[in-house]
């Protein structure tokens, strides 16, 4: 793994504009700049960052009940530990070796060689840690009105000491605002919504007239035409100019949307009629944008029981994408997720969590700019997820034996054996409800795939199943024809993927998009009616 | 591939994160995995055990447990001869929605079914929501058996794969079970002469799939 340079670095973790300043203070581009690696005796400031992190999770997570069923070997006994009572002394203040217990966790969660000499993580390096918990916690008091004045000194305090200062302030005051009821909904992107209204809108109006205008016909043909002469234009003639003023409105409105994530989530395809050229496009802006990470959470809504259930899990991620994972980013980004996720499901009421659904998230925060990862989730799950984020999985069924009708168009032998073996589709279930996030390992193969069915129609994961269960065909064949085995076997085939391969597979699905098309296939599946 | 006498199917049901999936890992592994990672759709696993002197495969389904995906894991009740109801003894809530859990294990799999009721995570006794003898009292009144395992110190998790065996063989030797109706969700081996007279050694382990 090459080592990444401190520009890299530094755009990685700050908005440009702290990159570029972070860039001008080393006085050159930033390459042959020795990092600032902390210490071994930098102990204290690492458990100090762990507690400001374990401050933003808590304070973006405003509940309680948060961890109450987090795993009991968690090195990090994080939210659960520290109270979310206002009146509660601060967690830092009310358990004097706090910081040491921490640092022993960390310690132990933390690979040091790998943390501290291959990767500079610029949360870890931090000249000032105390001077920063100090100013949160004053933060603190200051809103709880236990003091009055915030320190001044507030203002020397480096550039990225500030950023981490206003990420922390920002994170404190939703949670305030939670804890008083005076949340306000975070400022989204109302055009995205307002599309996603109109499609329906569009559909449902388009297939109202449809009905007026059989109907029209219908009477016509039983009046012979008596009525036909009060208006000017002919039926036909209103429907095509009121679809026609739709369509137009309809592209106003996509014009509308932000210039960044969005347009390039809402890239053509998605919403214009199921025409996607997917070979056509030559541009993957995940893929290009797709920066290194560290590291992730994970996180699950559990909706039955409406409360939040939180797990940090540090070892799937570490094996899994094989990067390194510090553990306040770990936090941090915990936090992160956590309110988007939170914020799209407020923003959509009639959306549903579903686990996996963090997967997806997941990615997302791995590859884009923070400032996009919230736009980024809510177009996502509006265009591309919301079948599944309904109260029942039909849609699931559906897209799955869709799957199975492709490969009997497509291999006949194949289908008749999956057929014989009576094999429910439904070890494709996270496939699909995850774009493969859940079971891939390759973080790049994963983007290269999201930017894939990003840019296609919403149904072209279910072919990409299609084809992947038709890469593997020889070897299900040549198997026992025991579903069991089949299961096993094909449960395992997307963690094998490399990018090459994802590659392939794409360029299959393409070939089977082609082929066989969607409303010759599916008549009665995908008719909007 | 080894040579059985019976194939039993399971399916483990409960709540979201209440264990399942760690208990499926333990029995067919040996192993506890600390990290979670959430169940998508269905898993699997098997592992071969000796009861009354039969060895006997165990094929055992592992369910998602948040509500959405409860319109898949039904499809794999039918056809299931034993059924895990998983809860976990420091949620309370977990114990709280067994009913709807035992609802739909009655509606939608044979009526023969072997219902093992568990309370797992018996290691965190500091944090117990749910005492034994309510868990023992909510299998009587239903008619389940009952055990409290560990999937993390492995306690009880041998017995409770194996208490479920011992009652579905129980049902093949006095008829109740018919091992030529496969929607019973058991059926003999592949081979399955000559098998019983192996030593009842203590179970044996098949890792991986079959």
């Amino acid at each position: 793994v090459p080592e990444p340079s401190i520009d890299s670095l530094a755009r990685e973790i700050f908005s440009d504009e702290i990159a570029d300043l972070f860039a001008a203070s080393s006085g050159k581009d930033g390459d042959d700049v020795p990092l600032p690696i902390p210490s071994d005796n930098h102990c204290d400031a690492t458990a100090a960052q762990l507690v400001l992190g374990k401050l933003y999770a808590q304070a973006a997570n405003c509940q309680s009940p948060v961890a109450a069923s987090a795993p009991e070997h968690e090195l990090l006994q994080s939210p659960k530990s520290l109270s979310l009572d206002r009146n509660a002394p601060l967690p830092m203040s009310a358990e004097p070796n706090f910081p040491e217990r921490m640092a022993a966790a960390a310690e132990k969660a933390v690979d040091q060689t790998f943390a501290r000499k291959n990767h500079y993580n610029p949360l870890s390096h931090n000249t000032a840690p105390d001077q920063e918990m100090a100013l949160v916690t004053q933060y603190l008091e200051l809103q709880q009105g236990k003091t009055t004045a915030m320190d001044p000194s507030a203002m020397d305090l480096p550039v990225r000491v500030q950023r981490n200062l206003k990420v922390a302030i920002e994170t404190v005051e939703v949670y305030l605002q939670h804890e008083s009821g005076q949340h306000e909904p975070m400022p989204f992107i109302p055009a995205t919504r307002r599309l996603i209204e109109y499609e329906y809108q569009y559909e449902t109006t388009r297939y109202e007239l449809q009905i007026k205008l059989n109907k029209a016909c219908l009477d016509r043909s039983s009046s012979d035409g008596s009525q036909a002469s009060q208006d000017s234009m002919s039926d036909d003639q209103i429907l095509n100019s009121m679809v026609y003023s739709l369509q137009t409105h309809f592209d106003a409105l996509l014009a509308q949307l932000p210039p960044n994530a969005a347009t390039q989530l809402i890239s053509h395809g998605s919403l214009d009629e199921y025409q996607v050229k997917p070979s056509a496009k030559t541009f993957w802006p995940i893929t290009e944008a797709m920066r290194q990470n560290y590291g992730l959470l994970y996180m699950f809504w559990n909706g039955e029981t409406k409360r939040f259930e939180l797990d940090i899990f540090l070892a799937p991620f570490e094996s899994k994408r094989g990067r390194c994972t510090k553990v306040v980013q770990i936090l941090h980004q915990q936090a992160q997720l956590h309110q988007v996720i939170v914020t799209v499901l407020q923003q959509n009421g009639w959306l549903r969590y579903y686990q996996g659904f963090n997967d997806v998230c997941t990615v997302f925060l791995l590859t884009l700019r923070p400032e996009d990862l919230q736009s980024a989730c809510e177009n996502a799950a509006l265009l591309y997820f919301r079948d599944f984020m309904h109260h029942d999985f039909a849609p699931v069924h559906t897209f799955l034996e869709c799957a199975y009708t492709l490969i009997e168009h497509d291999d006949q032998v194949l289908h008749a054996r999956i057929t014989h073996v009576a094999l429910p589709p439904y070890f494709a279930t996270s496939w699909l409800l995850t774009w493969f996030s859940h079971s891939l390992n390759d973080l790049t193969a994963i983007s290269r795939l999201f930017d894939f069915f990003l840019s296609s129609n919403p149904l072209m994961p279910v072919y990409f199943v299609a084809a992947l269960i038709l890469s593997v065909r020889e070897d299900l064949l040549a198997m026992e024809p025991e579903f069991t085995l089949f299961h096993g076997y094909l449960r395992d085939v997307p963690s094998r993927l490399t990018l090459d391969k994802v590659n392939h597979l794409i360029s299959e699905a393409s070939r089977l998009w082609q082929s066989y098309d969607l409303h010759r296939i599916f008549p009665n599946t995908f008719n909007h009616q | 591939m080894a040579s059985y006498a019976y194939l039993f199917k399971y399916i483990i049901i409960g709540d979201t994160g209440v264990g399942k999936s760690c208990l499926l890992l333990q029995f067919t592994d040996n192993r506890f995995q600390p990290t979670h990672d959430l169940t998508i759709g269905v898993e699997f696993g098997a592992r071969i055990v000796t009861v009354g002197n039969k060895r006997i495969k165990l094929q055992i389904w592992d369910t998602a447990g948040q509500e959405s995906f409860r319109s898949i894991t039904r499809s794999y009740y039918r056809g299931a001869a034993g059924a895990l109801l998983v809860y976990d003894i420091t949620r309370r809530d977990t114990f709280d929605h067994l009913a709807t859990w035992l609802e739909d294990a009655r509606k939608y799999s044979n009526p023969n079914i072997t219902i093992m009721l568990i309370g797992n995570k018996c290691d965190l006794a500091a944090k117990r929501e749910v005492s034994r003898e309510e868990g023992e009292a909510f299998a009587q009144e239903n008619g389940l058996f009952f055990i409290e395992t560990s999937a993390k110190t492995a306690a009880n998790v041998e017995e409770a794969f194996v208490n479920t065996a011992q009652d579905i063989y129980d049902k093949i030797q006095t008829g109740v079970l018919d091992v030529t109706n496969e929607s019973c969700g058991v059926k003999t081996g592949p081979t399955q002469s000559g098998l019983a007279s192996l030593p009842s050694a203590a179970t044996e382990s098949n890792r991986g799939c079959c």
